[in-house]
């Protein structure tokens, strides 16, 4: 029997409380490991973002819930692109090599694209008339992921390439 | 022989018996790693290591699971670089500490802590011997009060000396 509304809300709440801290940090220790392959330091994003020192060091520390508008400035201080999807894992597997092979759930891929061989945006259109938006290099990337995690829900993901 | 195995972050967050979310971290910790996380398991079986079985025993509320996931993860954000303790003292909400020293083979041995809020605590201890570095957690603890008890003490202690005195019969199952 399908869960009812009120026990979704309640394994929400649960995985909230679970999940929060470190979904809140997960996308900062990304930031970090970016930080540290261009040479960046605190200092240098909070002078890019014209905020204290403090300020950003708080919040690299997964200390607070930014904002989608501050995640997107941090990628651009950090002269990276920042992704996010929302995404079920089997319809990312599907799409391995551009051919999508029906899979529920959509994905969405926002950023520009502009690594040499790897632009270009594909769109594609599966069995369930789902439009799927994903560049190439993406999908063979997600997919490789998935396949380490191997959780076949639908998730957000968020990523910094 | 020591038998040992080295785990991911996917499978460390596993211990913990919710079901394993993809977080996307995942991708980024796929990056090469300069020191390995591994777990002491007599049977060969990482589940059912004494440190499994800590993490079943105090870590056993919402609460606790979300501070164990936050030190999983930056635990493996930090083991990136060689100096790990910097990486997690400067670049995480964790920090790691000596909970407990000892005197053995005419040297002192320390027993750290990764440590994220004030109870919550990870044991371990770091062993480096050439190409080989790895961090082998010991025990998960949910602290009653301000000093290291020897809950704790006891078997880390047990353990770091086999550790040490095996160190050349480790085996990576």
């Amino acid at each position: 029997m399908a869960k009812s509304n009120a026990e979704f809300a309640a394994e929400i709440k649960e995985k909230a409380a679970t999940w929060g801290s470190v979904r809140r940090l997960d996308p900062m220790l990304q930031l970090k490991t970016a930080m540290r392959n261009k040479n960046l330091k605190n200092v240098d994003i909070a002078e890019r973002l014209c905020v204290s020192e403090a300020n950003i060091s708080r919040i690299l520390k997964g200390r607070g819930n930014v904002t989608l508008d501050t995640l997107y400035m941090l990628a651009d201080a950090v002269e990276t692109e920042l992704f996010i999807s929302i995404a079920d894992a089997d319809s990312v597997a599907a799409c391995q090599g551009g051919k999508p092979e029906g899979g529920d759930g959509e994905m969405l891929t926002i950023g520009d694209e502009g690594s040499a061989g790897t632009d270009g945006i594909e769109f594609f259109q599966s069995p369930d008339n789902v439009f799927r938006l994903v560049p190439r290099w993406k999908q063979a990337e997600r997919y490789r992921v998935h396949q380490e995690t191997g959780d076949p829900e639908d998730e957000a993901l968020v990523a910094f390439a | 022989m020591i038998r040992a195995r080295k785990l991911t972050l996917k499978e460390l967050i596993g211990l913990i018996g919710d079901p394993a979310m993809n977080l996307p971290g995942l991708q980024s910790v796929a990056a090469k790693q300069r020191w390995d996380v591994a777990l002491i398991c007599g049977t060969g079986d990482y589940a059912a290591s004494r440190f499994a079985k800590t993490v079943k025993d105090f870590v056993d509320s919402a609460e606790k699971k979300s501070n164990y996931l936050v030190m999983m993860r930056a635990l493996f954000h930090a083991v990136q670089v060689d100096n790990y303790q910097k990486a997690l003292k400067d670049e995480t909400p964790v920090s790691v500490k000596v909970a407990h020293d000892f005197k053995f083979q005419s040297k002192t041995v320390n027993l750290w802590e990764i440590k994220y809020q004030n109870k919550d605590r990870v044991y371990f201890f770091p062993v480096s011997a050439g190409d080989v570095r790895v961090i082998f957690l010991l025990m998960a603890y949910h602290k009653k009060d301000q000093n290291t008890p020897n809950e704790v003490k006891t078997p880390c202690t047990r353990e770091i000396k086999e550790l040490i005195t095996g160190m050349a019969e480790i085996k990576f199952i």
